[in-house]
């Protein structure tokens, strides 16, 4: 197709979008209007179950069901990326040249580095209260371990970094998620079902199984985002050669 | 603040996220766009905030800001390292046995070793 | 103002597709696939946003008085972070696709046909 065929069925398809957006926009309850059934209905369902953060409460006990499926998206492209990135037959990794950094930016990178980390963790731990929680804490947690790539260099984050401990902490939190939801179905009847004491409202042990899910989940992202961070950091950073597609079908010659 | 003043303010940060997209989506060079992404990416925590869902504008906050322009930015440094510089290398005449056309990093010193000779395919693929 | 959040939904969906379809660029195609995304945040929020509430967080807020929808909130909470592991996914395979094939121009591959 050429670019302008594509220009032009893109400028009459946007068209009929636009227009059918457009009316639809009409048809729908004001921006900010009062009436939220749906909303109503949650926010009463998550105060009864003593979760003071009701997104919280929705993500992870009333419709925990579908964060299962938005994990699992999550798990799958970070496995996807694995297996893209992996060490080409052809390709080789360099080990990278210590890099000089500014004493300022060091020092700056090492005294905030614990305290994003402990950020991380607050975020995470306090997701059924406060605005945060596992999908939230665990970005955190993630970019701020790439501050030691900042203030010192690759060779040091690859140290903080256990690779192998974080693919296996991935595969494990996504899989707690789902044994959780089977240990709901066999104590109380059905899948992700709360099974442990609701607490007292307003208290960080408060909302059952809200913040072992979330501390499953923030597990998974950090580890998720870091591994997948690495493997683009490899590809940038270490790994070298691999040729176009001609390089790949040469018949291994004999040793 | 009452509801008129609050309106005008979600009115102003949605109109500067409508045009941090659409500078976004016009802008052709990847490295500016990861750029003006996370600069997307802060107007829509700032929107987020203001319409009251601060779960939503965390979130924003830590992907939107770094790790989606981050990844875009090691993607384009991969990408000029193994093709040509640009981004668009002549597809016509690949070459794999030229060594790669990145140039050496001015900004990086020069290692005081002597550079290791690069091995052959072969002696690549046998290890 | 009651159609303004929504409409500029609308405009922020059209014009991430029409950097995509122009884009010359796989890695500027994920791009632009990440802004049409960011639509979708801005929809779902401005369809449960409810005037004079606040955030539906009950920490330090008396039960009973107004919140927002925090349902649709949640939708877009985990929308985000799923958004950004599939940006990832897709960049990855670019990088490979670049390895393999020596360009990133959509134009170039339909010619190069494997």
């Amino acid at each position: 197709m050429s670019r302008s065929v594509r220009l032009w069925l893109f400028l009459s398809a946007g068209a009929v979008i636009a227009v059918a957006f457009a009316a639809a926009c009409t048809g729908l309850p004001h921006f900010g209007t009062p009436v939220h059934p749906y909303g109503d209905r949650a926010v009463a369902a998550a105060l009864s179950r003593r979760t003071a953060n009701t997104v919280s409460s929705v993500n992870f006990d009333l419709r925990a069901f579908d964060t299962l499926g938005e994990e699992s998206i999550l798990f799958g492209a970070v496995l996807g990326a694995t297996l893209l990135l992996r060490l080409a037959r052809d390709e080789r990794k360099e080990w990278p040249e210590a890099e000089r950094v500014l004493p300022s930016t060091r020092l700056f990178g090492a005294l905030l580095l614990p305290v994003t980390l402990l950020t991380g963790v607050y975020i995470v731990a306090h997701g059924q209260l406060t605005p945060g929680g596992g999908f939230q804490g665990g970005v955190v947690l993630a970019t701020g371990l790439h501050l030691a790539y900042v203030a010192a260099d690759y060779r040091v984050l690859k140290q903080v970094r256990p690779l192998a401990v974080l693919d296996v902490a991935d595969a494990v939190a996504a899989g707690a998620f789902t044994a959780l939801g089977v240990a709901g179905l066999v104590v109380a009847g059905a899948f992700l079902a709360n099974f442990l004491p609701l607490g007292t409202f307003d208290r960080l042990s408060s909302a059952g199984l809200v913040p072992v899910l979330n501390a499953a989940v923030g597990v998974e992202v950090g580890s998720g985002v870091i591994v997948l961070l690495a493997h683009f950091l490899d590809q940038a950073v270490e790994i070298t050669g691999g040729g176009p597609a001609r390089t790949r079908f040469d018949p291994p010659e004999p040793e | 603040m009452n509801a008129n003043t609050i309106d005008i303010l979600v009115a102003v940060v949605l109109l500067a996220v409508v045009v941090a997209a659409t500078v976004a989506a016009l802008t052709r060079d990847p490295v500016r766009q990861a750029a003006v992404l996370a600069m997307l990416g802060l107007t829509l925590a700032l929107l987020f905030t203001v319409l009251q869902a601060p779960d939503v504008a965390l979130s924003q906050l830590g992907v939107g800001t770094a790790v989606t322009p981050l990844l875009i930015l090691l993607t384009v440094r991969k990408i000029r390292g193994a093709g040509s510089p640009g981004g668009q290398p002549n597809p016509g005449q690949p070459n794999p046995e030229q060594p790669d056309p990145e140039q050496p990093d001015p900004d990086r010193p020069q290692p005081d070793r002597p550079q290791p000779e690069r091995p052959s395919r072969r002696e690549r693929r046998s290890r | 103002m009651n159609l303004l959040p929504f409409l500029a939904a609308a405009w922020i969906l059209l014009v991430g597709l029409y950097g995509l379809v122009t884009s010359r660029n796989l890695v500027h195609a994920v791009g632009c696939l990440a802004v049409a995304q960011s639509s979708t945040y801005v929809l779902l929020l401005a369809v449960g946003y409810r005037r004079g509430a606040t955030a539906p967080v009950f920490a330090d807020l008396p039960v009973g008085s107004p919140v927002v929808d925090p349902v649709v909130q949640a939708l877009a909470l985990t929308d985000v972070v799923v958004g950004a592991a599939v940006t990832a996914l897709l960049l990855a395979l670019v990088i490979q696709l670049q390895k393999r094939h020596g360009t990133v121009d959509p134009q170039n591959l339909t010619e190069l046909r494997g």
